[in-house]
């Protein structure tokens, strides 16, 4: 199998995780749950996955580092937890369905209103910032912004973000899903007072892992309650960080296998980035000499993350999905990525289009395949 | 004499700290009399509690309570 769809979850992972992940559940007994070996065994995993990650991030207290089962509950605890009676929030039009759903239902619940950054004819940076601040409003709260598209490959200017949502008092988050482990983030020069992550994308970790971080000073209500081996006498949800937003038992062999992967990047990281943008640099340049296939997003590797979005003229993407994985044996993602509204952006709604992303482990003999592949489709 | 922390999030960054400094300690149970905390702490000779107390302060670890003991370390 030729697998070009880490944006979805990277495939494969270190060999570090796998044999993280096994001794784990071998070893390992229930974090913060007493004072035995296994106990304290597991609760150390945590803190080490946390500091792993406050370095990888530059965040200054591991604490607020909450460990959830993946992106969309941490972007959920982010929201839910933040977010009043009234409040708005400015999005890009790049938002996945794990930030867009979540506003629409709090517009039907709270009266929370959201409005899209006009981004359409952005060139540049000041554009793009200069798009985001003509939507703020007297009553915004939050700038929350995707680090880069899930389906346009784009990054957004995260820093200059950060500044304008500093300077307007406004709660910054960002949605690292396809980011974290590729591009370099520094919560602290970034200015960001929540940054929601996934375990299994480019961290190279298990599925079923991911966490929010948020600012210290930052209210932010729990999204569920319950025991957190702390404060146990007490019948209220404790305040102190991480317990007060991460009850019940942690996905520990998960965790332990994100530690790893997290490991891995702070240890490849310039390489991850330099063979993406090889790879695709590679595709980009085959793509852009085909008259028949219409692709999106920047031209420019730099200006994206592992992934590129086409669309053939004579074939639907589904259908091309469907022939790249039954007769070359390679995988790929087709349809609307969770992502109408960057669809929308790109008038693919009602066809979609087919995604390649690429992984540190992808090789370039595996995107020669592909460009041969193609090369035979479009050609008979 | 033992020191207890607000979690154990807490409890085991201390423990950290003092293994990176080779300092003698043990992290023990304790029960909820003694605190309302995580039902851990860490033990330590009172001796050598100011370069705990430094160690803490250069990773901003900060000590709920230090409980004097009776007991022997």
């Amino acid at each position: 199998m030729i697998y070009l769809d880490n944006a979805a979850t990277s495939w494969p992972k270190p060999e570090s995780v796998y044999q993280t992940v096994e001794q784990t559940i071998r070893n390992a007994g229930n974090a913060g749950r007493g004072a035995n070996s296994m106990s304290l065994a597991a609760s150390r995993i945590l803190i080490e996955a946390r500091m792993l990650l406050a370095e990888l991030f530059n965040i200054p207290n591991s604490e607020r580092i909450i460990f959830t089962q993946n992106v969309t509950e941490a972007l959920n605890l982010a929201l839910k937890g933040t977010l009043n009676a009234g409040d708005h929030v400015v999005i890009s039009p790049y938002e996945h369905n794990s930030v867009v759903r979540v506003l629409e239902y709090l517009r039907a619940e709270l009266d929370i209103t959201y409005s899209i950054a006009p981004l359409y004819s952005c060139n540049s940076s000041y554009d793009i910032v200069a798009a985001f601040e003509s939507v703020i409003q007297a009553n915004t709260k939050m700038i929350c912004v995707t680090h880069a598209s899930n389906v346009l490959g784009t990054i957004l200017p995260i820093h200059e973000l950060g500044k304008l949502a500093k300077s307007y008092n406004l709660l910054f988050l960002v949605d690292a899903a396809q980011t974290a482990g590729a591009i370099p983030i520094d919560a602290q020069a970034m200015e960001i007072d929540l940054l929601a992550f996934t375990g299994h994308k480019g961290l190279l970790g298990p599925q079923g892992t991911g966490g929010l971080y948020v600012k210290k000073d930052v209210l932010i209500k729990p999204l569920i309650h319950g025991g957190t081996g702390s404060r146990s006498a007490k019948l209220s949800q404790p305040d102190v960080f991480p317990d007060a937003l991460e009850s019940g038992t942690r996905n520990l062999a998960g965790i332990a296998g994100l530690a790893a992967g997290v490991r891995y990047c702070l240890e490849h990281m310039p390489e991850i980035r330099s063979h993406e943008i090889l790879l695709l640099e590679k595709l980009l340049t085959y793509l852009q000499q085909q008259p028949h296939i219409s692709m999106y997003g920047p031209a420019k590797a730099t200006e994206r993350v592992g992934l590129v979005t086409f669309n053939l003229d004579k074939m639907s993407a589904d259908e091309l999905g469907y022939v790249l994985e039954t007769q070359y044996n390679i995988a790929t993602r087709t349809g609307l990525h969770c992502s109408p509204l960057a669809h929308q952006t790109i008038a693919t709604v009602d066809k979609g289009a087919i995604r390649i992303s690429v992984g540190p482990f992808t090789t370039e003999l595996e995107l020669n395949q592909l460009i041969a592949a193609l090369e035979e489709i479009t050609c008979c | 004499m033992l020191l207890i922390f607000n979690n154990v999030h807490e409890t085991l960054s201390a423990e950290k700290v003092l293994k990176e400094k080779d300092i003698v300690h043990k992290v023990v149970p304790v029960p909820p009399h003694v605190n309302e905390g995580c039902g851990l702490g860490i033990r330590i000779d009172a001796k050598i509690k100011q370069s705990v107390l430094e160690a803490f302060n250069q990773k901003q670890i900060s000590v709920e309570q230090w409980i004097e003991e009776e007991r022997p370390n």
